[in-house]
Parts: structure tokens; C-alpha cells; sequence
């Protein structure tokens, strides 16, 4: 049988049109005046790569480096097939393409859906086996990097006063590290659990509360992510979900916006899933200590409230409605959250003595002078 | 049965007057499948197949376009890359160690020079990016073959990323005026150090040549929302091709601005429109838009162009890969 093609000899860009002879175990490449040329024998034969009904057959051969010989004709990969396992083995690139698009489609979505729900079912677990000296580590370089932004207040009073509520909600639990508390005279209205045991009470918060149960019910809370160790699974969580939906974008890179829109989403709503977690270990923190739990309620409930009336003219009002933002950005709070605390609380006591409470609320005052 | 292929033309060769074009014969369904199957097995294996991946996608895209009747061919292997990857985390490795290091040791001896080594990382980092932008060129241009002959690039990659770096400082300067020289300078590097088996692409192009037009779309980005670079992108396009030659041969693009705009646009579009899903149909436009407005008018003398070996490495494919600038 003789083909039609073309020859490429690897040494100059000109191809040469030839005819193909299959005989014996090689094939023989004949010029345009019928002189041999070449003889490709069939164990070295191979494909230079996957073959398209739409497309010529492209052949090299071991022994010829990248001399390569073009055919139209699929007829010649029948022939071969007898002789060699190799390309009867041979499937056409492209064929049943919709076909494989669905299946493998079907795979991925599969997969995606998996790794999804399992990188967060997986991070919680994962986080308890890191040793808690790393977590220490990160948190300090963490504080190391927020510096003058979350310097402490240093009242000795005030101190104490927070090292009691701080110790009488450490004994009602096993903490992985120790707790290291402190009041920041940054006005925020927010509270923050570092990692590593590192908690920062902003000085709005102290400012704003109105009894030292709801500053007990915000630091229980705090305490509760440290314990639930929600930093280090929030770092696993991220670092899976980055991998997964990076993947999915392919090439394009994890730079473009809607993959980090929708990456954020995710993000937030496994948040929610941390903040009610917090809530309900906190709330249990607080029962243990007997510490009253309404004030985390009213505490909640006037965020919310002030956030509610955040149309209001008056410039005072407004000021608080951002504040409150900006506790309620970090913690998203509803009707059902703030039953759910009311629920669970048991506790009956206070949290400090009045002299104590006083203590704490004017803890920022040197650093407030100063400035 | 394998049904006979009308693709093989009767072979004209060098015919003088002949308008050779490039074809693209990629199909949707069928670069989506591979990168599905990419995006299943970079996720299985924490992110390391992807280096194999971008070699099948590569491979597939080269196979599929032609040019006078010809196919491309990639040859790179996806252990290359994987090693140029390697390569590149070694380097940055280093480089944090020594500017970290260096900024400890310095604030020992005269506090206050942070800021001194601060600028050269960055300065560092940024003729980095240009390296690896220049031998990642030169990787793909060395595992792409046509006709069995591999494709070059000469030149140093530090020479290119000191212009990136100087003609950018030169830009900021200028308030982005020099652009066009900018642009005309780095292109005529990278062109003729560009090479076919033993022959050389020759690039001739002005900057001052495209200024008016530069200045026309500098002064029209408010009126027209900025619309109009797409307009001067396009002329741009066009000038570059109008000014290559390689042997007899000349280059040309017919894309207009308009044109331009459309694929930018549903590209865009489309990536919104699926979350980012939709990026190998963009590369697939892309790349028929390349075949459909690129051709190549003149003689070329095939039998003059010899193999020629040029070494490459992939350490700069690493390199932008992690700065996160590369695209297949």
C-alpha cells in the first residue's frame, strides 16, 4: 500500500512530498523521483502526539531525531495497528468530546462539592493537632505587626481588675496556651482573639458597656474562639478553600476579583458558623464562673439597635450607629443569635465588684491623658 | 473508519505572491474537557499537577493551530516546568534570607539603612519579574516547532529587564508619555533576538512613529471613558506586525479596534458571567482571533532555514509564575 505525505528531515524547514511504502517491519520514504530516502523501521515508530480525526498523522522515529513525516491518510494507523499493540491501542483525541465534557464535569462538581464541605469539616480537627507553641509564635509576630495600634493600657488597678475576670473564666476551661488579656486605648468598639491565646478588648468596648457583665460576656466570647482554637482552623480553612477554588479558575490565577468575591462569601458564612460556635462556649464559660449572661444580651441587643437607627440626623447618634458597625462587621448579629445566648444562660452573679468595674473603665486613662 | 482529510493542500512552496495564514482548528468542548480534567487533578494532588496540565493545554493548543497548512508542535515536558518552579522557590528563598539578614546586620552597624535595603528588594523583585518574563519567553519559543524546526530567542534576559526597568523609571518621569518609545524599545529587543531555526526576525518599528496616535488616545481617555485605548491597542497591533519581517516575508494584522473591544469585552464578560470557569473559552477566542487577523505576506526561502540549538531554561517560567503574571 503507498501513502501520500510530506517529510520534514529536522535539518531545514522545507518539506518534502513522498510517498509511504509499508513493507516488511519498516516503512520506506520515497522522494518525488522515486529514490529512497529514508527507511523508519516499526519499533521506533511513534506519534507525536494525540491524533484529530480533522488532522494529518504526524510520525517520528527514535532513531531519526526530530525528522517527522506528515500523512493525510488515517489508513496508514490500521496498518500499523497490526503490526504494533501501541497504536491498535490508539483512540482519536476529541472524539465523543460532549461525552467527556458531562462525565468529567459530573466528576468535578462532585469533587468540588466534597473538598468544599470537607477542607472546613476537616480544619477544625486539624487545628487541635497543631502545637500550640506555633499558634503562640504566629499570634506574637501578629501583635509584633499591629505594634502601636493595640499597645496596652497600663493601670495597675485596671489590670488587676481585668487579671481577676480574666482567671475566674480561665478556670471554667482547659485552655490550649494561656490567656494573655489586654485593654487597647484604640477607641474601636470591637474585641479580637489573636492567635495564640492573645485577646484585645478595644477601649470602646469598655467605654460603651454598661455593666462588667457585658464586657465578661464579650471576653468569655473571645476566650471561647481561643479555646475553640478558630484562628489556626480559620488559616487551614482558607489555605484549603484557596486551593480548591484557585484550582477551579485554572490558569487565570486566584488574582481575578470574583474568584476572591466568592472565596470572601464562603469565608464569611463558615465566620458565622465560628461566631455562633463562640457563643455557645462562652455562654457555657460564663455559667460555669456563675456570671450573669444578660449582659452579652443587652450588649448585643444595643449594637444592634444602634445599627438599626443608623438613618437617625442627630450627629452624636450617628457616630455610635458607625461604631456599632464596626463591632457588628466582625460579629453579624441577629434575633435569633441574641435568643440563643438568653436561652442558654444560667449564671446569676456578677462579674466584679463596683470598685473593680471602676477600676477597669478608667483603665485607659493615662494613655487617653497623653494623647 | 478515519475519514480522508481535505487538510493537505497540494504543498505551494514560496510562491511570491501568496498571503500564508494561520488556522485554528480548537474546538470548546474539547480544551474545556482538559481543563477540567486539569482542575480534577490539581486539586487531588494539592496543586502539583498543574505544571502538567499547562503542558497538555499547551500541546493542545499548538497542535491545533496551523500555519501555510503546517502544525505547530510544543515539545516542553511538564517536569520542566515543575523544575523551573523549583528553581524559582530556591531563588526567592535566598533572596528573603539575604534581605532579611542584611536588614538585621545593617541595623547593627548603621541603623536607619532599612530603607535603603527596603528599595533594593524591591528594585530586586522587579528586575526579577522582568527575567522571568524574558527566558520564560525564551523557554516557550525553544519548545515550539514548526516543521520540525524549533523556534529562539537570543539575547540576554538581564539586558531586557534593566530597559523594563529604566524605560519604566523614564515612563513615570514623563507621566506615562514615553509610553510609546517604551513600548517600541522593549518590542524591537524581543523581536530581533527572535529566531526560526537559523534565521532571524527583524523588527523595525519607531516610537516616535505611533506618538501621535499615543497622544490622540492620551488626550481622548476622559471623553471617551477610555474607550479609545482599545482603538490605539489595536493600531499598535497592527503598526508592530507592519514592521516585522522575517526574510522576504512580511507580517500583517487586521484587527481593528472595534474588534478588539469585542474580545476584550465578552472575554471579560464571560469570565464574570461563569466565576472565572469560562478562561479556557477566553484563550480559545484569543487564539482564533490571532489566526483570523494574523497573516504573512512574501517569500520565504524554507530550505535556507537550518535547526539551530538553543539552550533554555524554564527557572523563568517559575519565576513569573510566582509573581502570578503567567497565562498558558
Amino acid at each position: 500500500m503507498v501513502f501520500d505525505g510530506y517529510f520534514t528531515d529536522g535539518q531545514t524547514a522545507q518539506r518534502h512530498p513522498v510517498k509511504i511504502v509499508c513493507v516488511a517491519n519498516q516503512l520506506q520514504i520515497f522522494d518525488r523521483h522515486d529514490a529512497l530516502l529514508k527507511e523508519w523501521s516499526f519499533p521506533g515508530l511513534r506519534l507525536t502526539g494525540e491524533v484529530y480525526r480533522r488532522q494529518p498523522i504526524r510520525l517520528s522515529h527514535r532513531d531519526h531525531g526530530e525528522a517527522c513525516l506528515i500523512l493525510a491518510s488515517h489508513e496508514l494507523l490500521d496498518l500499523l495497528g497490526r503490526e504494533l499493540p501501541r497504536f491498535r491501542q490508539h483512540r482519536y483525541g476529541g472524539d465523543n468530546a460532549t461525552g467527556h465534557l458531562l462525565l468529567w464535569g459530573a466528576i468535578l462538581v462532585l469533587v468540588t462539592v466534597g473538598l468544599l464541605k470537607g477542607v472546613p469539616f476537616l480544619a477544625g480537627p486539624l487545628a487541635h493537632l497543631v502545637p500550640a507553641r506555633w499558634e503562640q509564635m504566629w499570634g506574637e509576630q501578629m501583635l509584633g505587626f499591629l505594634g502601636e495600634d493595640v499597645s496596652a493600657c497600663e493601670s495597675v488597678e485596671g489590670q488587676a481588675a481585668l487579671q481577676v475576670l480574666t482567671e475566674r473564666l480561665t478556670a471554667t476551661t482547659t485552655p490550649p496556651f494561656p490567656f494573655k488579656v489586654r485593654v487597647s486605648s484604640n477607641p474601636l468598639v470591637n474585641a479580637v482573639a489573636l492567635p495564640g491565646g492573645h485577646i484585645i478588648l478595644f477601649q470602646g468596648v469598655i467605654a460603651t458597656a454598661q455593666s462588667p457583665e457585658e464586657v465578661a460576656g464579650i471576653l468569655a466570647h473571645e476566650m471561647a474562639h481561643e479555646v475553640q482554637r478558630h484562628p489556626m482552623r480559620g488559616l487551614l480553612r482558607a489555605a484549603g478553600l484557596r486551593l480548591v477554588i484557585g484550582a477551579l479558575t485554572g490558569g487565570s490565577g486566584s488574582s481575578f476579583s470574583v474568584t476572591g468575591l466568592g472565596e470572601f462569601l464562603l469565608q464569611l458564612s463558615y465566620n458565622r458558623e465560628d461566631e455562633a460556635e463562640a457563643d455557645k462556649v462562652g455562654v457555657d464559660m460564663l455559667n460555669k464562673a456563675n456570671i450573669r449572661g444578660d449582659g452579652l444580651v443587652a450588649f448585643f441587643t444595643r449594637q444592634q439597635h444602634s445599627e438599626e437607627n443608623s438613618v437617625s440626623p442627630s450627629a452624636t447618634e450617628q457616630e455610635t450607629a458607625s461604631r456599632a458597625g464596626q463591632f457588628l462587621s466582625t460579629h453579624p448579629t441577629d434575633v435569633a443569635r441574641v435568643a440563643a445566648i438568653q436561652e442558654r444562660t444560667q449564671g446569676t452573679g456578677n462579674a466584679l465588684t463596683k470598685k473593680q468595674w471602676h477600676a477597669l473603665r478608667t483603665i485607659c486613662e493615662e494613655e487617653q491623658m497623653k494623647n | 473508519m478515519p475519514e480522508k482529510d481535505t487538510v493537505m493542500q497540494p504543498n505551494i512552496f514560496w510562491d511570491g505572491g501568496e498571503t500564508k495564514r494561520f488556522h485554528c482548528d480548537a474546538m470548546g468542548s474539547e480544551i474545556f474537557r482538559l481543563f477540567l480534567v486539569n482542575i480534577l487533578l490539581s486539586m487531588v494532588t494539592v496543586g502539583l499537577y498543574r505544571f502538567w496540565g499547562k503542558t497538555r493545554v499547551r500541546q493542545y493548543l499548538w497542535s491545533q493551530i496551523s500555519f501555510d497548512n503546517d502544525g505547530f508542535q510544543y515539545t516542553g515536558r511538564g517536569g520542566e516546568l515543575f523544575r523551573g518552579f523549583l528553581g524559582a522557590l530556591g531563588i526567592f528563598a535566598c533572596l528573603v534570607v539575604m534581605s532579611e539578614g542584611l536588614d538585621y546586620g545593617l541595623s547593627l552597624i548603621a541603623p536607619g539603612v532599612e530603607r535603603t535595603v527596603a528599595i533594593a528588594f524591591a528594585v530586586t523583585l522587579y528586575l526579577l519579574a522582568g527575567i522571568g518574563a524574558y527566558s520564560a519567553r525564551r523557554y516557550l519559543l525553544s519548545r515550539t516547532c514548526w516543521r520540525s524546526i524549533r523556534f529562539g530567542l537570543s539575547g540576554s534576559s538581564g539586558t531586557y529587564a534593566k530597559k523594563v526597568l529604566y524605560s519604566q523609571l523614564v515612563n513615570i518621569l514623563t507621566l506615562g508619555l514615553s509610553s510609546p518609545f517604551r513600548r517600541n524599545h522593549l518590542t524591537s529587543y524581543l523581536l530581533n533576538n527572535t529566531w526560526f531555526g537559523s534565521e532571524q526576525f527583524v523588527y523595525d518599528g519607531k516610537g516616535r512613529e505611533m506618538f501621535g496616535h499615543f497622544l490622540l488616545a492620551y488626550v481622548l481617555t476622559i471623553p471617551t471613558l477610555g474607550l479609545i485605548w482599545f482603538w490605539y491597542k489595536a493600531a499598535e497591533y497592527r503598526y508592530i506586525a507592519a514592521h516585522t519581517q522575517f526574510q522576504g516575508a512580511c507580517f500583517a494584522v487586521t484587527l481593528s479596534g472595534s474588534q478588539l473591544l469585542r474580545l476584550t469585552l465578552g472575554n471579560w464578560l464571560l469570565l464574570l458571567g461563569t466565576l472565572g470557569l469560562a478562561y479556557p473559552l477566553t484563550l480559545l477566542r484569543k487564539a482564533r482571533a490571532l489566526c483570523l487577523h494574523l497573516t504573512v505576506e512574501g517569500p520565504v526561502t524554507y530550505e535556507v532555514i537550518a535547526q539551530c540549538e538553543q539552550p533554555a531554561s524554564s527557572v523563568g517560567e517559575g519565576l513569573i509564575g510566582v509573581f502570578g503574571m503567567n497565562e498558558v
